[in-house]
């Protein structure tokens, strides 16, 4: 993940969290202060129904007591008073008082508590209702909610109990209105107000009916029994709420939004802004790494990035001077070591040159007898360190002048082996030290672009210093393998090796490890690798030989840039 | 002066009782009469228009009706020979001879001959009943048809109304009412309306009314419990074929409650499908409720629930219906109780058709859907074949009922005591 990356989440993350959450306490602090109202308003309304629905008990217990006082009443607990009275002909009276007073139950029981009519179960005549009997005063008890048998089913009832006495056989009534929907509907509710009836016994929780609503507020209703537990619910589902919680809902959820994307766009501009300079930076820096120390970079601030500008640009300013520096000690002591060099490898064979010509005098002076047998050696002499200086002169000529690589594609295995041909007769010398060569070739058919000549020269340089490296024999290991974009040549030998600090300095021009030689031999192998776009690389261990490694780019662009992936 | 006052009251009194003649009576029912045949309309009113060849009386006698005598020599009772009386004159004034007489009573399976004065009927099958369960229906010059009862077919309006007015030349004597209209299909509560209104003069009654009704000071009719009511399980139905079930519910009913509260006392409990008047052996049918024994029938099995179907143009039902799926409940049977549609068992009224107890047991088995096989038509052999259909409780006779009628003040009759129909043709309107 990149830096402009990370700063864009970081940003984005910070401000659209903070829109959410604002966008969010908004919206519930509003919406908790309307539904408080709203509450203060379904508490209001719940106190009216309740009022209302006891008005309606009082008319139900009203009702039952106007039937409790009426003539025909009367006249049935006189007549059922009396021993042996029949009350089989008062088995429809229920019907029609209940039809007259407008109730929807109605049961009349005799002294015993059995029914003698029932309005809404004319066939329960002389089923018993025991409960009646129970020791309550039902002149003051007032209504309540209770369950009531049907032919087919079971009916939620607002009932009452009211006493018929007359002599010593008292007469049960129990009348009352159904609790249904039309009971509800007919008490006056402001819109969007549901009611629900709760009935449940307490060990099995609750019974409600319907669908949850948004606000509800609940009214204990007395029951028959502890048994049953009776409430009505009011629910709020009122639309204004719901549609003001929704509204809320969606300004809030629009601010997050609008938060997010706002978010965003700052994130966008702000890690843009912050991470220009740094790409701007990073780019210097590439274009150092790249060779070019010239490059610099813009200062558009005054801020810790325009401080991290200006020291880039001095790093740079600073690196160049000191690369023309070094460049400069590099090359006096290029000139140093060359002239040193020189020295040293002229010196070698102009000694003998001036021992020779010496010789050839004090032989003419003293010992003319011996002057054409001097002569003759002398000037085999001579011609030998002639050559060798003309050997030396070569050398540094040929490294002085190397040319620009001609590229063409080269199949890596035939090369190799045309290398290892040349050499194969001074290995199996049977004067020389025994020296074996191991050839591993990954891929025969594996191509590199390369100038046969130059790098054939620098192979062969590199098998000549593998075998100085084993004067006595030993083994050569030329590999090559696809590495990536590159094919890596490896060439090792099995010698005494090298050590660190030789390692650091063997592609030195005119370092060398051998007591003869120009030290050119690495210096071209590296000047040709580096002319391919390649890296040569030594690694060795004293006593354990040292292989040298290739790595050559595949293909090269039309502009001569190597290519790689 | 005393003496001539009181002559003079019980003058008044004899002529306030003798019959009138005129007017018309106003009948409702909640039956109802789509035809004119009088196989197909309630017994009471086919006996105003049409006449059979002979009748029981109350003692179960047979008594000549439009044949003054008969024999059946046949034993397997598919040969009936009989005279017809004189004087028998149609509703268009047309005296009915044999000829007649012969071509009309036959019918598909029936051929009638006549030799002299003597009519032969020949049936395919046996016909024990021919005399008493034939009536004599004419067709007149224009097809119309037409009887030889009290009563002629003055206006018909299938379903609704029949206007019968009085046959002048009844060979009994002209019936003391012009005219007698029946409205059919009325409901209850619009029957006693008319009455107290004073549209109508004669009407059906439940039991639940008579106290009521002779409170107001109206003649309630009764007649001997001719009706009865019984469950009848269905026999394709896959929880009628539970003998356990039948048996539960059988035992689980408790009739006493019914009969004296739902009834009103008006009829009899029972456990058999003739009443104790016409048999005699109605009282070895025992129907004491056990319900321990039905929760045990009950318990040991998984009980589906039952459908019951109770009529519903029929009032005097729905309230038993209700009831006895109460009793049922207490047995731990759930029956739901309908008016239409797929049941398990009805409830049903099946009114006595004859007091020949064979007939009226054929007549109540083919009622109730149930086969019976009558080995002898001896009251024994009656017996056995009622035991026979009630040994696995496919029915469970409850009650006999009567009918009831309430009359209105002005309303008289001579209808015998005992008798089972109320007699329209010897009733007359007195003046208010």
């Amino acid at each position: 993940m990149t830096f402009r990356t990370r700063l864009l989440l970081a940003f984005a993350i910070a401000v659209s969290a903070t829109a959410i959450l604002v966008s969010y306490a908004i919206s519930s602090t509003t919406t908790a202060a309307f539904e408080r109202l709203d509450d203060q308003q379904t508490r209001q309304l719940a106190a009216q129904f309740q009022r209302e629905f006891e008005w309606r008990s009082r008319e139900v217990t009203r009702r039952l007591d106007a039937i409790a006082a009426s003539e025909p009443l009367r006249h049935v607990a006189a007549d059922l008073g009396r021993t042996g009275a029949d009350a089989a002909p008062y088995v429809d009276l229920a019907t029609s008082l209940a039809r007259e007073h407008d109730l929807d139950f109605l049961d009349i029981l005799d002294r015993e508590a059995a029914i003698v009519s029932s309005a809404h179960y004319p066939a329960r005549f002389g089923y018993r209702k025991e409960w009646v009997l129970e020791k309550i005063d039902w002149k003051t008890r007032g209504a309540f909610v209770d369950t009531e048998e049907l032919p087919d089913s079971q009916a939620t009832a607002l009932l009452t109990v009211r006493t018929v006495s007359s002599g010593n056989s008292p007469l049960y009534l129990i009348g009352g209105r159904r609790l249904d929907r039309d009971f509800f509907e007919s008490i006056p509710l402001p819109a969007g107000i549901g009611i629900e009836l709760q009935l449940g016994r307490p060990d099995r929780g609750r019974g409600y009916r319907g669908a949850a609503p948004d606000l509800s507020y609940r009214i204990p209703l007395a029951s028959r029994s502890d048994n049953l537990q009776a409430a009505l619910i009011l629910s709020g589902s009122r639309p204004e709420l719901s549609q003001l919680r929704g509204f809320l809902r969606w300004i809030g959820l629009a601010g997050a939004g609008a938060g997010l994307l706002a978010g965003l766009a700052v994130a966008w501009w702000a890690s843009s802004r912050v991470t220009r300079p740094v790409r701007s930076l990073a780019d210097g820096a590439r274009e150092v790494a790249a060779g070019n120390w010239d490059a610099r970079v813009e200062v558009t601030s005054h801020d810790e990035i325009g401080e991290l500008a200006r020291a880039f640009n001095h790093m740079t300013l600073e690196l160049a001077q000191q690369r023309d520096r070094l460049i400069q000690v590099e090359r006096v002591a290029a000139w140093r070591e060359l002239a040193r060099r020189l020295a040293h490898e002229l010196k070698n064979p102009l000694f003998p040159l001036q021992i020779t010509v010496e010789n050839l005098q004090r032989a003419r002076l003293q010992h003319p007898e011996q002057f054409d047998e001097v002569f003759r050696e002398s000037t085999g002499t001579l011609l030998a360190e002639l050559a060798s200086l003309k050997r030396i002169v070569a050398q540094f000529s040929d490294f002085a002048k190397l040319p620009a690589p001609r590229f063409e594609r080269v199949t890596v295995a035939p090369f190799i082996d045309s290398i290892v041909r040349v050499f194969e007769p001074q290995w199996k010398a049977p004067d020389q030290p025994p020296i074996h060569a191991a050839v591993s070739i990954d891929n025969p058919t594996m191509t590199v672009e390369a100038d046969p000549d130059l790098l054939g020269r620098a192979l062969r340089n590199l098998v000549l210093n593998a075998m100085d490296a084993m004067p006595g024999g030993g083994r050569i290991v030329l590999r090559a393998f696809q590495k990536g974009a590159s094919v890596v040549i490896e060439v090792g030998d099995t010698g005494a090796g090298l050590t660190p600090e030789e390692c650091a300095r063997l592609f030195t021009p005119y370092y060398t490890t051998k007591r003869h030689g120009t030290g050119l031999g690495l210096a071209i192998v590296q000047s040709v690798v580096a002319d391919h776009g390649g890296r040569i690389s030594v690694s060795s261990s004293p006593g354990h030989g040292a292989t040298f490694t290739l790595e050559l780019p595949s293909t090269r662009n039309h502009d001569g840039a190597s290519s790689t992936h | 002066m005393r003496l001539i006052a009181f002559l003079f009251l019980a003058a008044a009194s004899l002529f306030a009782q003798r019959p009138r003649y005129g007017g018309t009576l106003t009948v409702e029912t909640r039956e109802t009469v789509h035809s004119l045949d009088p196989a197909s309309m309630p017994p009471e009113i086919a006996a105003l228009i049409f006449e059979p060849l002979a009748v029981f009386d109350s003692t179960g006698a047979l008594k000549p009706g439009l044949a003054v005598s008969w024999w059946m020599r046949d034993p397997t009772h598919r040969r009936t020979q009989f005279r017809l009386d004189d004087g028998i004159t149609a509703h268009d004034g047309s005296s009915v001879t044999p000829r007649i007489a012969a071509v009309a009573l036959t019918a598909p399976g029936r051929v009638a001959t006549v030799s002299g004065d003597v009519i032969a009927i020949q049936s395919t099958d046996p016909a024990p009943n021919l005399l008493t369960g034939t009536m004599l229906v004419l067709r007149g010059v224009n097809g119309s048809v037409q009887g030889t009862g009290p009563f002629r077919v003055a206006e018909f309006e299938p379903g609704r109304r029949l206007l019968l007015a009085a046959h002048e030349t009844y060979r009994g004597g002209r019936p003391f009412l012009d005219n007698v209209e029946i409205l059919f299909a009325r409901q209850h509560a619009d029957q006693l309306r008319d009455l107290d209104s004073g549209r109508a003069q004669v009407i059906d009654l439940l039991p639940s009314e008579v106290r009521r009704q002779q409170q107001r000071g109206r003649r309630v009719w009764t007649s001997p419990p001719q009706h009865l009511i019984a469950l009848a399980w269905k026999r394709d139905r896959p929880a009628a074929r539970n003998a356990a079930l039948r048996e539960a519910l059988a035992l689980a009913v408790d009739r006493q409650p019914m009969l004296q509260v739902l009834l009103q006392r008006q009829g009899e409990a029972t456990g058999a499908l003739l009443p104790q008047w016409l048999t005699g052996y109605a009282f070895l049918f025992r129907t004491p409720r056990d319900l321990p024994r039905a929760k045990y029938l009950t318990g040991s099995q998984t009980v589906p629930r039952l459908v019951m179907q109770a009529d519903p143009s029929d009032p005097m039902l729905r309230p038993l219906a209700d009831r006895i799926a109460l009793n049922a409940r207490d047995a731990g049977l759930s029956v739901r109780v309908v008016q239409s549609g797929p049941a398990d068992l009805s409830l049903l009224r099946v009114p006595l058709s004859s007091v020949d107890p064979a007939a009226a047991l054929e007549d109540a088995a083919r009622a109730l859907h149930a086969a019976v096989t009558l080995e002898t038509l001896t009251l024994e052999g009656v017996a056995q074949a009622e035991r026979r259909m009630l040994a696995d409780h496919w029915i469970v006779p409850l009650f006999h009922v009567p009918t009831m009628l309430a009359l209105a003040p002005q309303v008289k009759d001579t209808t015998p005591a005992r008798s089972l129909r109320w007699r329209a043709e010897d009733a007359w309107l007195q003046p208010q």
